[in-house]
């Protein structure tokens, strides 16, 4: 009898997994369709774009930051950014390299940075001590005197 | 035009890796386009390797510095061997089923490409740390001392090196082309699965299953939609060629085929850290093997992975390299485990993500379980899977970092690693079911 039920659970699993493979290409044909669709729907909006409009399309005023560090600071100086997250420290430190990017979550007037970046303007409630500001666009960007 | 150089780089670094194996003949009486597909992993690593030697011998890279090598090696497959022993087999298919198959998936492979092509990198982990690495290499003109520290990783370098090889063959940073290498380990990784499944379940089942890979929405968003510049399909396609190229060996016995896996398994450890217990994992089986059956003359083959595992980790001591070790705590978490669990199978139902790529598999696993399907060594795919799935959930029972969130963020990433092992079981296991199944589902079948 056990050898029995065993032959039959093996022939319930066995159809269950083919139904299931069934179930699976069904599935990921629907889907295949609707990836492949995108590209005359969706994706219509990214054509046309050079990289730098894309990289703004996507990711926003964070790009936007990283632009305003580049024209403010011409690539010179080291620039501390305080911001509660790390996105426009990781972001930063990519696209402005060789310049020297450092974060923090607050700011601690405890080394000398070319740059001081609050990219969230609640941050700057006072006037960083021997920084002098140098943008406002879409983050505030001190420079050391 | 820089996409048509980008798509010949990519070609290139298959080239290589395929010139490497046809040299030494490390695949003998192999389909070319199995050998291409193993070439491009075996080129990524080479290249990359290759690079890091050069940066510590301090020689530049140069463009001709970069190929010379692998140039010198073509002349000699060109000269030495006899170039029309390899031949381009495209295999034969018959029915209708297997023809819309295959429109299927190169409409797949076409869309990824597209995708790699259309936006510059968007991946978090792209642009803080493995592309990072490509263009400070690339900046700098070599690995910099104390660089490493700025960019705050102790992740191995081949990825990043091989973007840095693609920079500088391109003549400049572009990390929008430079995302056709994901896309290259997309198209590979169905290489290498469906001309390894194709003998042992036949072409029908193997294409379906290959469809099947490709349409996983997670490793088309790796391979060029969005997720691209990352390194996890990387590790995905490493994972399997190891485990398809080990079944391979225990099969065929060769020491060429031992050689070719251990330079595998060694690239494999240095993708990412996770590589390592992988690695670790294959060559305690190998180890195994070789003391079990007494084919001693075979430890000769494991030298590869030794000499690039030892590298890495001396490297990794004695260099200016951060170590993270916050990673790793002190005391082991048992509590963690039901934490897992549901991330599990929050991820094992995200059909979203993964299709039913992991319900098919716990369900591959209970029927062989059972006694169904267990040809074409399918227990070997079953035992790495698993294996590499426990090390994991004993990485997230020692990790120091906020487990929940930590857990949620990188699970679906992990199991991309899995991924192309778990479907190669799940095929096996449907091929070994032929007798066990009504004659309804028959279609499914074909001699082989």
């Amino acid at each position: 009898m056990p050898f029995q039920s065993t032959k039959s659970l093996q022939k319930i699993s066995a159809i269950a997994l083919i139904i299931l493979i069934g179930l699976w290409t069904l599935l990921a044909g629907i889907r295949t369709i609707n990836n492949l669709s995108k590209l005359i729907t969706e994706e219509k909006a990214w054509m046309g774009l050079d990289d730098e409009e894309k990289r703004r399309k996507f990711f926003g005023k964070q790009y936007s930051i990283i632009e305003d560090i580049k024209r403010t600071t011409k690539g010179k100086g080291s620039v501390l950014i305080v911001a509660a997250d790390g996105m426009p420290y990781y972001m930063a430190r990519y696209y402005l390299y060789p310049q020297r990017i450092y974060w923090a979550r607050a700011f601690v007037p405890d080394k000398a940075y070319a740059y001081v970046v609050f990219t969230d303007k609640t941050y700057a409630l006072y006037q960083p001590k021997d920084y002098i500001r140098v943008s406002d666009d879409t983050a505030q960007i001190y420079k050391r005197i | 035009m820089t996409e048509i150089i980008g798509i010949i780089i990519t070609l290139l670094i298959a080239a290589i890796g395929f010139v490497v194996i046809a040299s030494f003949r490390l695949l003998p009486k192999t389909p070319f386009l199995l050998s291409i597909s193993y070439g491009y992993g075996l080129g990524f690593g080479l290249v990359g390797i290759h690079m890091f030697l050069l940066s510590r011998l301090g020689v530049a890279w140069h463009e001709l510095a970069l190929l010379i090598p692998w140039l010198v090696l073509a002349v000699y497959l060109l000269l030495a061997r006899n170039l029309k022993k390899v031949r381009v087999k495209i295999p034969r298919v018959g029915s209708g089923i297997s023809l819309v198959l295959i429109v299927i998936i190169l409409s797949l492979i076409f869309y990824v490409i597209f995708e790699a092509l259309l936006r510059p990198l968007t991946a978090w982990d792209g642009w803080a740390s493995w592309l990072l690495k490509s263009r400070v290499f690339y900046i700098d003109g070599g690995i910099r001392d104390g660089v490493l520290r700025y960019v705050q990783s102790d992740y191995p370098l081949v990825v990043g090196l091989v973007g840095t090889f693609f920079y500088t063959l391109l003549g400049q940073i572009n990390d929008r082309v430079v995302l056709l290498l994901s896309a290259g380990f997309y198209i590979a990784t169905g290489g290498i699965f469906f001309f390894s499944l194709k003998n042992k379940i036949g072409i029908k089942l193997s294409l379906l299953f290959t469809f099947l890979l490709f349409a996983t929405q997670n490793l088309i968003r790796h391979g060029g939609r969005y997720e691209a510049g990352q390194a996890d399909l990387a590790l995905g396609y490493f994972f399997l060629a190891d485990t398809v190229l080990l079944s391979r060996y225990i099969k065929d016995k060769k020491i060429s085929t031992l050689v070719l896996l251990n330079l595998f398994v060694g690239i494999t450890g240095l993708i990412k850290n996770e590589g390592i217990l992988f690695s670790l994992l294959i060559e305690s089986i190998l180890l195994w093997i070789i003391i079990a059956q007494k084919r001693f003359h075979h430890m000769i083959g494991l030298v590869p992975f030794v000499i690039l595992f030892l590298d890495w980790q001396l490297y990794r001591l004695f260099s200016n390299m951060p170590k993270v070790s916050h990673y790793i705590s002190a005391s082991i978490h048992p509590e963690r485990l039901s934490i897992i669990i549901t991330e599990f199978v929050r991820q094992m139902i995200n059909v979203q993500n993964w299709n039913l790529v992991w319900i098919a598999y716990m369900l591959a696993c209970i029927t062989w379980a059972f006694g169904s399907g267990r040809k074409n060594s399918a227990w070997i795919f079953l035992l790495l899977s698993i294996s590499q799935l426990l090390v994991y959930v004993g990485v997230f029972m020692v990790t120091n970092t906020d487990t929940i969130g930590h857990i949620r963020g990188v699970f679906d990433r992990l199991l991309i690693h899995l991924a192309p092992i778990a479907i190669f079981f799940t095929a096996l296991v449907v091929g070994g079911l032929k007798g066990h199944v009504p004659k309804l589902f028959n279609i499914l079948y074909e001699k082989v």
